[in-house]
């Protein structure tokens, strides 16, 4: 071949070479249109529970002196005593630095020394005048509220008999003053020896002595903890003490969920969605509807990871609560707007995993639809109270029946996770579901 | 000159690339907007099958390839009848190649336990089949080497 | 415009007319050249092959007349009279001597003639049969030819030509024949004097024709048969004993007689070669070519090859051969030692592009034209052949008459190749089944049946390029040749193959 024709050849080469590579840089794939949520999980997921024993803490004990207390330190040894005289120890391992403050409280309450707390498992600890004559909870609330800190825990504790509107009370004011403030509360049920007059019942006080060889016959001694949830696991973790049986703990935290993972699929059905490129780990998922159908199902699979501790999920009483946002080629929405045309169907669960299918409701309008969805236990009945609560209760404990049971504990509990449920929302989990209607 | 080297290795790989555009960033993506792949996301099947059809590219690319380098032997020049073999061989391997790459995405399917239309699946078959035999047989047919330029199918 | 004549007497100057047409089909020969042949012996074998092949390239020269520039075969017009062979006797059997000049009469009427035409010529000279030629008897010749007949063809065009021409030493006449024979012998000196003593020729006190002639020497020999002789009761013939001798005897007569030769060749060799069996004349008396022929139709291209001009001084030229291996720069193709190399190449490059070019046609060109339309699938066909427009009857027929002219250029070739020959830059055994033989057609190898064998034509390894190029580079060539689009059909067959031998030769051949 000639130089003039290689010449001629290499030219035309380079021309082509340029020419492929444009088409290739002008090559990009189609993007899904995007409408834009906060992403973020805080709003359902706790905080990591933080172990660092370098942590100082403070606790606040408060001890319930009123007489009917007394029957627990007339018997010698009595766990109730035991507990009291070992809760220093114990609490001193949770953390590297523990301050402890000693508080009696009845009619009011009271600071004491470690050398007073001491004295707790004497009979006349339960006789000073102008504390033993009334139980007086809400004060030891009010204190809590006023001097709460992160690294602050209060312990109360007490054979708690409240009567109903007490119950209510005490609710509403743990309500106010501390799950408003974030401050989650745990309840411990102790069973004590106890010898000694129960007073407070909707009877006369009467004599009860539980049986040595029975625990059952033991009367119950409760424990409230507050705090943020951290510190109180932390704490409740420490008590290693055989007689303290942690299946009898129950904690209402702020948020009860520590991880969750979600999974869009759509039924086997005739209808022109499809399913588009989807991030799940921000539990988004993205569909085109050709379709003129006015709802769409899609199958959802929740798997929810709880912290410790909390009452159980009711999966049969999860609502959800929706907003949406929309884009069209002319306008779009600025903030989200709540959308009541999702229902739940068919709701299963097994172990953590939570499988139902929701309808949404697809407006007529051409435009991309964002859904944001979220899935949370019912205020009322979303939660299952552990069997414990009601064993420790009675609605009318007298010298026939129910001698050593609490005046309405299980009220007391059930009230004041519906509290906690409304006050703070909880949420077990969320997706997007973004749709491109395009009909 | 279009049939002599390296003009016709070029123009080849050009013309296979721009069907490859036409298949792959034209064709797949009005799919990956009116397909339904069940529960798969649509656009992991199209980038399944986006791999899929450069492969086809790719191997279209190198039989091509090896028909022009093979095409300018003079051994070709005068034994016209085991040129037409040859072409023949290669064409039927690449119309092979476009159902094994149908049926490796029907595997694929099965396995993600989905399916698609049967026009889907037509639209799919003939892009492959764009991409294969039909790149093979329309570069051979311009760009052959002169010893061999009559030898593709309908070339007169 | 010149006017060429190549004139051949006898036998051999026939052959060497032969080799000179083959050498002008391979583009060697001048524009244009007139050819008048000189035989009594009208029947000859050598005389009749060259009169066919003259027919045959005039019909092929007309058959392709669009044959570009670039195409140099058959580059020479070759023209001739209608009668281009001048048998000297009217009658055509058993003319005798003593007929032609009446002895009969004589010896009634002028007895001195008739008694020194005793002592000039015996009795069998008298009376042998003359139509088979003058038997080696140049004497005999002499007398035959002292006239020639100016009213009828071939000279009767002769002649019109030369009174055309206005120019001193424009026409350029070359003679050539043997000193050996009869014919040759007796007519050279005779026809220099006619030609360049005759009315037509003076042009004021010059002369038109720039005369040269080509002597051959002894180069053949042939056995003789005695018994045949004596069956066919042979009384008057020449053997080889006799060859030596009677040049010995022309050259010397030829020096006493101031002969009118502007330029004289002389041509010989050494070791003469076996021809075959005697053969007093007529078609037994043909001879397989020659490479000496070779040399004196190169002698004949170099006197056509020089400008018309007054020739100062009679000059002589002679050309023999030193070894036995007669090579490429061996052979003398010119009389300029300034150009020598430069028209040895030429020379080598045609020939061997000829060569190349009439193997193929004749073989894969012949088999391509004998398929069906289906059956031929080769790009070079397709390209410039539409469908069915090569194998029309006449396109077959121009076609194929390129083809014979062709394989007589092998045949010749071959002949001439042969080893005891002594030219020997081709090795034929490459293109030849076997060896010519006289009045046998060649046989050639099929390049399709084994298209890698390689295809060297040329037997030494300095004059072969690349080693590894067989007839499949070839038809690749052939498939990537460009042709005019404005040539017949025919042509544009013949000029693709000429092209692709050339490509071809280009490649491979140190040419």
């Amino acid at each position: 071949m000639s130089i003039n024709n290689l010449n001629i050849l290499n030219q035309k080469s380079k021309k082509y070479l340029i020419f492929l590579l444009t088409l290739i840089l002008l090559s990009c794939s189609k993007k899904f249109d995007k409408i834009e949520w906060d992403y973020s999980t805080s709003e359902i997921l706790i905080p990591k529970i933080s172990t660092d024993i370098n942590d100082s803490i403070e606790i606040f004990l408060f001890i319930d002196a009123t007489l009917s207390m007394k029957g627990f330190v007339n018997v010698p040894n009595s766990i109730y005593s035991s507990f009291l005289e070992e809760f220093e120890a114990n609490a001193q391992t949770g953390w590297k630095n523990v301050k402890l403050n000693f508080f009696k409280f009845g009619t009011k309450i009271k600071k004491i020394t470690r050398e007073q707390f001491r004295q707790a498992k004497n009979p006349s600890f339960y006789e000073e005048p102008g504390i033993y004559e009334k139980t007086n909870i809400d004060s030891v609330i009010d204190f809590i509220s006023n001097n709460y800190k992160p690294n602050h825990i209060y312990v109360l504790v007490s054979d708690f008999f409240q009567n109903e509107a007490d119950i209510n009370l005490l609710n509403l004011k743990i309500k106010q003053n501390c799950f408003t403030k974030n401050i989650s509360i745990g309840i411990l049920g102790l069973k004590s020896e106890f010898n000694g007059l129960v007073y407070d019942a909707k009877v006369p006080p009467y004599y009860y002595h539980s049986k040595t060889d029975d625990p059952n016959s033991y009367r119950n001694v409760i424990a409230l903890i507050f705090s943020n949830e951290s510190n109180i696991i932390n704490l409740i973790d420490k008590l290693n003490s055989p007689y303290i049986n942690k299946n009898y703990f129950i904690l209402i935290p702020s948020k009860i969920i520590t991880n969750f993972t979600t999974n869009v699929s759509k039924p086997k059905e005739k209808i022109k969605l499809s399913l588009r490129a989807s991030k799940k780990e921000l539990n988004i998922y993205n569909f085109n509807l050709r379709d003129k159908t006015k709802s769409i199902n899609l199958n959802i699979e929740l798997y929810i990871h709880t912290i410790p501790y909390i009452p159980q999920i009711n999966y049969n009483k999860i609502n959800i609560q929706c907003f949406y946002k929309y884009l069209t080629k002319q306008k779009s929405s600025k903030d989200s707007i709540p959308y009541n045309n999702v229902y739940l169907k068919q709701i299963s669960a097994e172990q953590n995993i939570i499988k139902t299918t929701i309808i949404i409701d697809i407006p007529e309008e051409n435009a991309i639809y964002s859904f944001l969805i979220y899935f949370q236990p019912s205020p009322i009945d979303g939660f299952i109270l552990p069997n414990w609560v009601y064993e420790f209760s009675s609605d009318n404990p007298n010298p026939l029946k129910d001698q050593n049971k609490t005046l309405n504990f299980d009220k007391f509990v059930i009230n004041l996770v519906r509290s906690a449920s409304v006050t703070f929302n909880f949420k077990i989990a969320k997706l997007y579901i973004n749709i491109k209607k395009e009909v | 000159m279009m049939r002599e080297p390296p003009l016709n290795y070029i123009l080849s790989i050009v013309i296979i690339a721009s069907i490859w555009m036409i298949t792959s960033l034209g064709i797949f993506s009005w799919l990956e907007e009116n397909i339904d792949v069940g529960n798969l996301p649509v656009e992991d099947f199209i980038s399944y099958i986006r791999i899929l059809i450069s492969l086809g590219g790719l191997l279209s690319i190198i039989t091509s390839i090896i028909w022009l380098y093979l095409g300018e032997k003079p051994i070709y020049a005068v034994n016209i009848p085991k040129a037409k073999k040859l072409w023949l061989a290669m064409f039927l391997a690449q119309v092979a190649e476009s159902f094994l790459l149908t049926l490796i995405l029907l595997i694929y399917l099965v396995i993600k336990g989905e399916k698609i239309n049967f026009i889907d699946h037509l639209i799919i078959y003939l892009s492959f089949a764009l991409q294969t035999f039909f790149a093979f047989w329309l570069v051979t047919f311009f760009f052959s080497p002169t010893n061999v330029k009559y030898v593709p199918l309908f070339k007169k | 415009m010149a006017m060429n004549y190549l004139i051949g007497i006898g036998g051999t100057g026939a052959r060497v007319v032969e080799a000179t047409l083959f050498l002008s089909f391979a583009g060697l020969g001048p524009d244009h050249l007139n050819i008048i042949l000189i035989d009594p012996d009208e029947a000859n074998g050598n005389l009749t092959r060259t009169k066919f092949l003259i027919q045959d390239y005039k019909t092929c020269k007309s058959n392709f007349p669009d044959l570009p520039e670039d195409n140099f075969l058959m580059k020479t017009k070759i023209s001739t009279p209608e009668n281009f062979i001048f048998s000297i006797f009217k009658e055509k059997t058993n003319v005798k001597l003593s007929d032609y000049i009446h002895y009969h009469i004589l010896e009634s009427k002028n007895k001195t003639i008739a008694d020194l035409t005793d002592i000039l010529f015996t009795e069998e000279e008298l009376n042998t049969p003359l139509n088979e030629g003058f038997r080696g008897h140049p004497s005999i010749g002499a007398v035959i030819m002292s006239e020639i007949p100016k009213s009828e063809d071939p000279w009767k065009s002769f002649f019109q030509q030369l009174k055309d021409i206005r120019t001193p030493y424009e026409a350029k006449i070359m003679l050539v024949g043997s000193l050996f024979g009869g014919t040759g012998s007796a007519g050279i000196p005779t026809l220099s004097k006619i030609l360049k003593e005759s009315e037509e020729a003076i042009l004021q006190n010059e002369n038109k024709i720039f005369l040269g002639g080509t002597f051959i020497l002894p180069y053949f020999t042939f056995e003789i048969d005695e018994e045949t002789l004596n069956q066919q009761k042979i009384k008057m013939f020449v053997t080889p004993d006799n060859f030596y001798i009677a040049t010995k005897a022309a050259l010397a007569y030829y020096d006493t007689k101031n002969l009118p030769f502007d330029e004289v060749y002389l041509i010989g060799g050494d070791s003469p070669r076996i021809t075959g069996k005697f053969s007093p004349g007529s078609k037994t008396q043909e001879n397989l070519p020659d490479f000496i022929e070779l040399i004196s139709a190169l002698a004949v291209l170099d006197f056509f090859a020089q400008q018309t001009q007054k020739p100062q001084s009679q000059k002589f030229f002679y050309a023999g051969y030193e070894s036995n291996n007669i090579n490429w720069n061996a052979i003398p193709i010119t009389r300029n030692q300034e150009e020598k190399d430069i028209k040895t190449q030429q020379f080598k490059s045609k020939l061997i592009i000829t060569t190349l070019f009439s193997y193929i046609i004749s073989t894969y060109g012949s088999n391509t034209l004998s398929k069906s339309e289906n059956e031929i699938e080769y790009t070079w066909y397709k390209d410039h052949f539409k469908k069915d427009s090569l194998k029309n009857p006449e396109n077959i027929t121009k076609i194929t008459s390129l083809i014979n002219l062709s394989k007589k250029f092998l045949w010749w070739l071959g002949s001439i190749s042969k080893s005891e020959n002594k030219f020997l830059p081709f090795d034929t055994s490459k293109f030849l089944k076997e060896e010519p033989e006289v009045n046998a057609q060649i046989s050639l190898l099929n390049p399709e049946e084994d298209p890698l064998r390689p295809t060297f034509i040329l037997r030494n390894a300095e004059d072969r390029k690349n080693e590894n190029l067989n007839f499949n580079h070839l038809i690749t060539i052939m498939n990537k040749t460009k042709i005019k689009k404005e040539l017949s059909t025919s042509t544009k067959f013949i000029d693709l193959f000429f092209k692709a031998a050339r490509d071809f030769s280009t490649k491979t051949y140190n040419i």
